[in-house]
């Protein structure tokens, strides 16, 4: 019952963050709504680490959490390079522009 | 015992989704990465809830003291977005589609509650000893991204 709730739990942090990167516009969210789909890995992770599997959970979250510092990496930059570039943070009229 | 574990966990939950939730609805950058870094610490409070003190710790020094500190710092200049950034039906719409579809195997399934694992500090060297290719593979890939993001630094600079 505790683990169901857990894994409910952690499927609509995904489920948010899916929702978030489908349906949102500006360019920082889509990697921040990326970050929040890490964040339901490592909890869905280690529920299923703490009630059944017999094994190493450190490098599935090392992995995952370097991948999430990655991410941290490029919403700083984007935003930097698109903020002094001087173009917009609008996916949609960055998919419009020709260099 | 479990209405205690029950009843923190819908608290936790309903803090954790409500500041997901305020990521896509508020109008600043700065709110959003702030509103992340609350949705982190709910995390970390879940973790303490399934009795992993010592990963709650790292996931909170990694994700709340790294991550969030680096994406507010990097935002902090944000200002009131121009545009409206997040279609709020669609979200909605999306997030209970996509929430039913990926929760329907979850009902009737149970785990193996009899073995409860926690994680202990004895644990981390067979945790890393097996794995150095992979810790090596994370390590070029961070260089990799600080590279990149030198070089992107340096481009945008070209520009003006």
């Amino acid at each position: 019952m505790i683990e169901q709730m857990f894994i409910i739990l952690g499927l609509a942090v995904f489920a948010i963050g899916v929702a978030g990167l489908a349906s949102s516009r500006n360019i920082v969210i889509m990697l921040l709504s990326t970050e929040v789909m890490l964040l339901s890995a490592t909890l869905i992770a280690l529920v299923f680490f703490s009630f059944s599997v017999n094994g190493e959970i450190l490098p599935l979250l090392f992995t995952i959490w370097s991948i999430a510092s990655v991410e941290a990496i490029m919403v700083v930059v984007f935003y930097r390079y698109l903020i002094s570039s001087k173009s917009s943070l609008d996916i949609k009229i960055l998919s419009k522009l020709r260099d | 015992m479990y209405a205690l574990e029950t009843t923190a966990i819908i608290l936790v939950s309903i803090f954790e989704l409500g500041s997901l939730a305020f990521i896509f609805i508020s109008k600043t950058l700065l709110h959003s990465v702030l509103s992340l870094t609350l949705a982190f610490i709910g995390n970390s409070a879940l973790f303490l809830i399934l009795q992993q003190p010592l990963l709650a710790i790292i996931q909170l020094f990694i994700f709340v003291g790294g991550i969030s500190t680096y994406a507010l710092v990097g935002v902090a200049s944000a200002s009131f977005s121009r545009f409206r950034h997040t279609n709020r039906l669609a979200f909605i719409a999306i997030f209970l589609v996509f929430l039913a579809v990926i929760s329907y195997p979850v009902f009737g399934m149970g785990l193996s509650n009899t073995a409860h694992n926690a994680f202990t500090p004895q644990q981390i060297a067979s945790g890393i000893n097996g794995y150095m290719g992979l810790f090596y593979l994370i390590t070029v890939m961070l260089f990799g991204a600080a590279l990149g993001s030198i070089a992107l630094y340096k481009e945008a600079g070209k520009k003006k």
